[in-house]
């Protein structure tokens, strides 16, 4: 394999990353409109289309040991390797985690005073596919300053998962009927998977800040590297 | 003599091998040169030629072309992209940079707009150089739904493509809303149903005392009444949308509020309410009476249940720039602001349970203002919280 077609193997895997996240997103946007709306269809199609992204991945994944066996790559073309196989990674398991909120909606009965939880529900949906667009943009551009911004605009949805979650443990007089039902045992699952969909993304965007800068050491390592293996991963 | 003859025939011999030998090679050359300017082995010359003047015609209107180009991009007012063979952005409209969150030029088509969907479509126009029209959804546009319509073209020996991005949210959104709006319905059918069910449940019990029966008895028959009302007020805002709702004719309003006034007197007692009709004798509105009843019925219903106890409502109106202002006020504890822009939504409700326990459909309002823009008014809320709120109907004064 020549330099040139190494560079190729690149551009090409970098293509299919963008794709797998479009399909992702996607995936995300979709099962979270099911839960809220209880489309059935939806989360459906959801669930069916899980299998293009586990594809992807596994496509993404036999690149990326293709190229580094072929070309046994150092510096910056080893962390991009690196740091390809873990994004793949964070959006194949993002993609699981739409299909158990799509798996939800399913399941979910509408029922009475289920809307404040349903408005938490539709503020974090919307907080999490921003910060997985931001990851994304994060990857695309090789911007390490909005990859390690996705900690501070995941908080909210932290918050959010927290007050879900306080208000069916410790409900008021008005939420006792709702919060002692299956339905609240839905709702927390479902709280819960979105905000480890937004959690993953704060992941990736540790690889990304790490493929742009080279900085192993930091707040997302925490015990510091041996010399001879940072020199390899450097610049 | 015999070997001079020889001589002379393998000369002569030669000499036609070399001339056939020439033809050939000329005939052959002619054949090159023509392939190369791109005609068939038997077009002439001069029809050769001419296909390269032609060509050379083209190649200097190449930058004509080009800067047609160039400013239909600039001054497009639609989000349009230009994308060559690979897919790559190389310009963009204004517009589209505006809109799409930024695309950048020589960025590839999926890494701008972040659409497969897309991306495909515009890899199979520039393969087949067939126009063709996708209906997307563009996460990069904060989620709008565009029609994306592809023109590619061949520009030299490239192929090129034109991406116009169109706002298709007219369309899809109002799919969108009406899906929503059967599945709020749905749920506002099926909450008192579940309720009256549960209740019916308890009182098949053999030893369910007997006040219990009565409690029982008396709100099964307030939650059919609820779901009586709000069939009526979804068929109601049905004929209204189908332009089967008669709104031809008129009414004087003083009448209209006097008998409401009547019709309201238990609900305004048992919230303590007092409400005054300071509507002149002769206005006339142009809304048949039921139709004026409807709609100030609801303003009215929504004043005494809602402004607190003790609070007074008091219905005003005047005349001015071709328009009558029909006031309905209160000096109760007024709405917030957050909620204020939504009352007039179907199904919104300031306070939910406060709203289902008061007996509120949630269409009321829905249908004051449906009511009151056909007839070509207007109608708003005014409110602060703790000094009150006036409901405003604009009408048109017909001469």
């Amino acid at each position: 394999m020549t330099r040139q077609s190494f560079h190729e193997g690149l551009k090409q895997l970098n293509y299919e990353i963008l794709r797998m996240a479009s399909l992702v997103v996607e995936a995300v946007d979709l099962s979270t409109q099911a839960l809220l709306t209880g489309d059935r269809k939806l989360a459906n199609s959801v669930i069916a289309g899980d299998d293009d992204i586990n594809e992807l991945s596994l496509w993404i994944e036999g690149q990326c040991l293709a190229l580094q066996a072929r070309q046994q790559p150092v510096a910056k073309d080893l962390r991009l390797l690196h740091v390809c196989l873990l994004v793949s990674l964070h959006l194949e398991r993002i993609g699981d985690l739409a299909v158990n909120v799509a798996k939800i909606a399913k399941r979910m009965e509408r029922t009475e005073g289920a809307e404040p939880y349903l408005e938490l529900l539709r503020k974090m949906s919307a907080q999490a596919l921003e910060v997985l667009r931001q990851g994304i943009k994060a990857f695309a551009d090789r911007d390490a300053e909005v990859a390690n911004k996705l900690e501070e605009i995941d908080e909210p949805i932290d918050e959010m998962f927290k007050e879900i979650l306080g208000r069916l443990l410790h409900p008021s007089e008005e939420d006792q009927e709702v919060a002692s039902s299956e339905w609240a045992t839905h709702v927390a699952l479902a709280s819960r998977y979105i905000e480890r969909i937004a959690d993953q993304v704060v992941d990736m965007g540790g690889r990304v800040a790490f493929l742009v800068t080279g900085e192993l050491d930091g707040k997302y390592f925490d015990r510091p590297l041996a010399p001879d293996i940072k020199n390899q991963f450097g610049e | 003599m015999a070997i001079i003859a020889i001589v002379l025939s393998l000369a002569l011999f030669g000499l036609l091998v070399l001339l056939a030998v020439v033809l050939w090679r000329v005939a052959n050359e002619r054949e090159r040169i023509a392939a190369m300017l791109g005609s068939s082995s038997g077009e002439s010359l001069n029809d050769s030629i001419s296909r390269l003047k032609l060509a050379a015609e083209a190649a200097a209107s190449i930058p004509e072309i080009k800067s047609s180009l160039d400013q239909l991009v600039t001054n497009c007012p639609l989000p349009v992209l230009i994308l060559d063979e690979s897919l790559v952005i190389t310009d963009l409209s204004p517009r589209a940079e505006l809109e799409l969150d930024q695309p950048r030029r020589r960025r590839g088509l999926l890494e701008g707009l972040e659409s497969h969907e897309l991306e495909d479509a515009a890899r199979t126009a520039i393969a087949t150089l067939e126009p063709a029209e996708i209906v997307v959804r563009l996460y990069a546009a904060g989620r709008r739904t565009y029609t994306a319509k592809l023109f590619p073209f061949q520009s030299g020996r490239k192929r090129m493509c034109l991406l116009f991005m169109q706002s298709a949210a007219s369309t899809i959104e109002f799919g969108e809303l009406r899906s929503q709006f059967a599945a709020t319905v749905s749920h506002e059918l099926r909450t008192p149903l579940a309720g009256i069910r549960a209740m019916v449940e308890t009182l098949k019990h053999p030893g369910i005392e007997p006040d219990d029966r009565d409690r029982f008895l008396e709100r099964i028959d307030q939650e059919t009444n609820r779901l009586t009302q709000l069939v009526d007020d979804i068929l109601f805002l049905s004929s209204l949308e189908s332009g089967a709702a008669n709104l031809e004719g008129s009414s004087e309003l003083r009448q209209v509020i006097d008998a409401l006034i009547e019709k309201l007197q238990p609900v305004a007692t048992k919230f303590g309410v007092t409400v005054k009709n300071s509507i002149p004798e002769d206005l006339v509105i142009p809304l048949p009476e039921r139709m004026a009843s409807t709609v100030f019925s609801n303003l009215m219903e929504n004043s005494i249940k809602y402004s607190g106890r003790k609070s007074h409502v008091e219905v005003i109106a005047s005349k001015g720039d071709g328009k009558i202002k029909i006031l309905v006020t209160d000096d109760g504890i007024g709405i917030d602001a957050e909620h204020l822009p939504h009352i007039f939504e179907r199904f919104y409700r300031v306070d939910k349970s406060r709203s289902r326990r008061l007996g509120g459909t949630g269409l009321g309002l829905s249908i004051v203002k449906h009511v009151v823009e056909s007839a070509g008014g207007e109608v708003k809320a005014n409110s602060r919280e703790g000094f009150g709120t006036e409901l405003v109907v604009e009408l048109p004064l017909k001469s």
